[in-house]
C-alpha cells in the first residue's frame, strides 16, 4: 500500500479480513512474512510505536471501546499521544461533531446502542488524525445516513489519509484505489473497483454479489450506473428516446 | 404466534438524571406467520422494542400480549423458550467450550433426551450452513460464523417465533443470501419472524410487512411498498429507482415495485411499452 491510497478489502466470512487487520497493528504476529508500517516500522516489534500513526476500527464496536463514559474513550487516543488538554478538548468536540454524536459526552459507553457505538469508535480515530486509517466493517451497524456520512468523511481524507476499509457492502468501494480480496487467507485478487464488479466469474468464485444498483442496470441491460438518479436518467432517457422516436 | 406490542414505553434508569425515554407509545402487531421487518436510524429504539418481546426489557408501561396473553404473567422460561431472541452482538451469548455443546445447552436444560438433542444440534448447525465448525471453539470463530452459531442455539430450542437483531451485519453477501432463505424457510414451517436490519435491500426483500421507527416511536406501518414509496428517504435503492423514474416521465409509469425482481419486471415493461 503506497501512502495516500484507498483500498478495500473484500472476501467471505472466515476468509482472512480481520486477521488482515489485526497483523498490521501489532495485535497478532505473523508466523512467517514480514511487515513493514511506514518505510521501518514492524508492528510485531513496535506496536505502541505503530499505532501512534495506524489508528483502527474494529469490527464489533464493544472492543473497541475502553472508557466507561463517551468523551473519555474518544479523548482516550489523544491522551496516549500526549496532546495539550485545550486541544484536546477541541478535537474531541469535532471528532464528535462530525459523527453526530453532540450531546453525548457524558453517556455511559455500555448504554449505547450499537450504530452509537460504532460512531464513538469512529470519533476516536477521527480526533487521532492517525496517517494510516484501518476500518474493519466502520459501517455495519449504521443506518442510511449514517453510512453516507462515513463515507463522505473517508471522502474528505482521501489522499491525505492512507484508507485500508474492509467490508461486505461492496457499493462502499465505488471510489476506491483498488480492491483486495481474500479467501481462504490468500489474496485471490487485487483489481480496481469496476473491474471486479463488471468480473461476473470472479464475483461468484470468491461469494461476492455485485450492489443493487449495479445488478439492477445489468438485468435491464444499461451500462453501470452509480446513483438511483443516474439510473433513473438514464431509464427515462431511453423511453423518451423510443416514444418520440 | 401473534405478537401485539401496545401502547408500549421505556424509559432507561428512570428517576435519575440518565434517565432517557427510548420507547414512548409504541402499538404494532407482528401477526401469525408472517416476517415483520424493523428498520429505523441508529438509537431509534429498535433494539429495546424487541428486547420487550420476550421481555428481556420490561415495559415502564404498556403491554406485550403473546397470543393474547400478557407476557408479564407468563413464566420467563416458557416465554423464553417460545420467543427466541438472537442479540445484535451474538458474541456475547456464546460460552461454551465447542460450538456443539453451545447450542446443546439450550435443549439440554429442556430436559431433552440426548437423540433429541443431538438431532436438534445437527439440524440447526447444518441449516445454517456451519454444520462443519461443531467442534470448534465458539471463540475462535470469524464475526459471521459466531453469529450463525448464535442463531443455531436460539432455534435448537424449538421457538415458535424468532427474532433477529440485525442478523447479517457481518455477514459476507452469498452468506446473507443463504441466511435470508432460512427466513423464508423458518416463515414456511409457521414460524412468525420479527428482523431488525439497516439493510434496507434484504428487508424488502424478505418482508411482508414492515416498521419504520424514528426517535422512540412508529413514525410508519404497514405494506412494504406502502411504508418505503411514502418515506423514500429511508428506502431501498429499487425503490429510490422507481420512484425517479417516476418523476421524469408520468406519476406512476412504474407503480409500487419493492423486491428485486419485482422492480426489475417493472422497469422493463416501462421500457418495452409501445408509445
Ligand atoms: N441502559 C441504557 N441507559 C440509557 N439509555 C439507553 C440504554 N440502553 C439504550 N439506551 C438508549 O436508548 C436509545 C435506543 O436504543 P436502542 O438500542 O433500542 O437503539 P437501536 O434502534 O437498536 O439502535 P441501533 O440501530 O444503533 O442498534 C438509544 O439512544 C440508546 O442510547
Ligand atoms: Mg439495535
Amino acid at each position: 500500500m503506497r501512502a495516500g491510497e484507498y483500498i478495500g478489502v473484500v472476501g467471505e466470512n472466515g476468509g482472512g479480513k480481520s486477521t488482515l487487520v489485526r497483523i498490521l497493528n501489532g495485535l497478532l504476529k505473523p508466523e512467517s512474512g514480514d511487515v513493514r508500517i511506514l518505510g521501518g516500522l514492524d508492528p510485531a516489534v513496535e506496536p505502541f510505536e505503530v499505532r501512534k500513526h495506524v489508528g483502527m476500527l474494529f469490527q464489533n464496536p464493544d472492543n473497541g471501546l475502553v472508557s466507561p463514559f463517551v468523551e473519555d474513550d474518544v479523548a482516550f487516543g489523544l491522551e496516549n499521544l500526549g496532546v495539550e488538554r485545550d486541544e484536546m478538548r477541541e478535537r474531541v468536540r469535532d471528532a464528535m461533531r462530525s459523527v453526530g454524536l453532540e450531546g453525548y459526552e457524558r453517556r455511559e459507553t455500555h448504554t449505547l446502542s450499537g450504530g452509537e457505538k460504532q460512531r464513538v469508535a469512529l470519533a476516536g480515530i477521527l480526533a487521532v488524525e492517525p496517517d494510516i486509517l484501518i476500518l474493519d466493517e466502520p459501517t455495519s451497524m449504521l443506518d442510511a445516513s449514517g453510512r453516507r456520512e462515513v463515507l463522505e468523511r473517508l471522502d474528505v481524507l482521501r489522499g491525505k489519509k492512507t484508507i485500508l476499509h474492509a467490508t461486505h457492502h461492496l457499493e462502499e468501494l465505488f471510489d476506491a484505489d483498488r480492491i483486495l480480496v481474500l479467501k481462504n487467507g490468500e489474496l485471490a485478487a487485487d483489481i480496481p473497483p469496476e473491474r471486479l464488479f463488471s468480473d461476473g466469474g470472479l464475483m461468484r468464485k470468491n461469494r461476492l454479489v455485485a450492489p443493487t444498483l449495479l445488478r439492477l442496470a445489468e438485468s435491464l441491460g444499461i451500462p453501470p450506473r452509480r446513483s438511483a438518479d443516474e439510473l433513473a436518467a438514464e431509464i427515462s432517457n431511453r423511453v423518451r428516446a423510443r416514444t418520440s422516436g | 404466534m401473534r405478537i401485539e406490542v401496545k401502547n408500549l414505553r421505556h424509559v432507561y434508569s428512570p428517576g435519575t438524571d440518565f434517565a432517557f425515554e427510548a420507547l414512548r407509545d409504541v402499538s404494532l402487531t407482528v401477526e401469525a406467520g408472517e416476517v415483520f421487518g424493523i428498520v429505523g436510524g441508529t438509537g431509534s429504539g429498535k433494539s429495546t422494542l424487541v428486547s420487550h418481546m420476550n421481555l428481556l426489557l420490561e415495559p415502564t408501561s404498556g403491554e406485550v400480549l403473546i397470543d393474547g396473553v400478557d407476557a408479564r404473567t407468563m413464566k420467563k422460561s416458557v416465554l423464553r423458550r417460545r420467543v427466541g431472541l438472537v442479540f445484535q452482538f451474538p458474541e456475547s451469548a456464546l460460552f461454551a467450550p465447542t460450538v456443539e455443546e453451545d447450542v446443546a445447552f439450550g435443549p439440554e436444560r429442556l430436559g431433552l433426551d440426548e437423540d433429541e438433542v443431538r438431532k436438534r444440534v445437527e439440524g440447526t448447525l447444518g441449516m445454517l450452513g456451519v454444520g462443519h465448525l461443531a467442534p470448534r471453539s465458539p471463540h475462535a470463530l470469524s464475526g459471521g460464523e459466531k453469529r450463525r452459531v448464535a442463531m443455531a442455539g436460539v432455534l435448537a430450542m424449538g421457538p415458535e417465533a424468532i427474532i433477529l437483531d440485525e442478523p447479517t451485519a457481518g455477514l459476507d453477501p452469498a452468506t446473507r443470501e443463504e441466511l435470508l432463505n432460512v427466513v423464508r424457510g423458518l416463515k414456511e414451517s409457521g414460524m412468525s419472524i420479527v428482523i431488525v436490519s439497516h439493510d434496507l435491500d434484504e428487508i424488502s426483500e424478505v418482508s411482508d410487512r414492515v416498521c419504520l421507527m424514528e426517535g422512540g416511536s412508529v413514525k410508519a406501518a404497514g405494506k412494504p411498498s406502502d411504508v418505503f414509496y411514502e418515506h423514500p428517504e429511508n428506502a431501498p435503492g429499487t425503490v429510490r429507482v422507481a420512484l425517479a423514474v417516476s418523476e421524469r416521465l408520468f406519476p406512476d409509469t412504474v407503480g409500487r415495485p419493492v423486491r428485486f425482481s419485482e422492480t426489475v419486471e417493472a422497469l422493463e415493461r416501462v421500457m418495452r411499452r409501445n408509445p
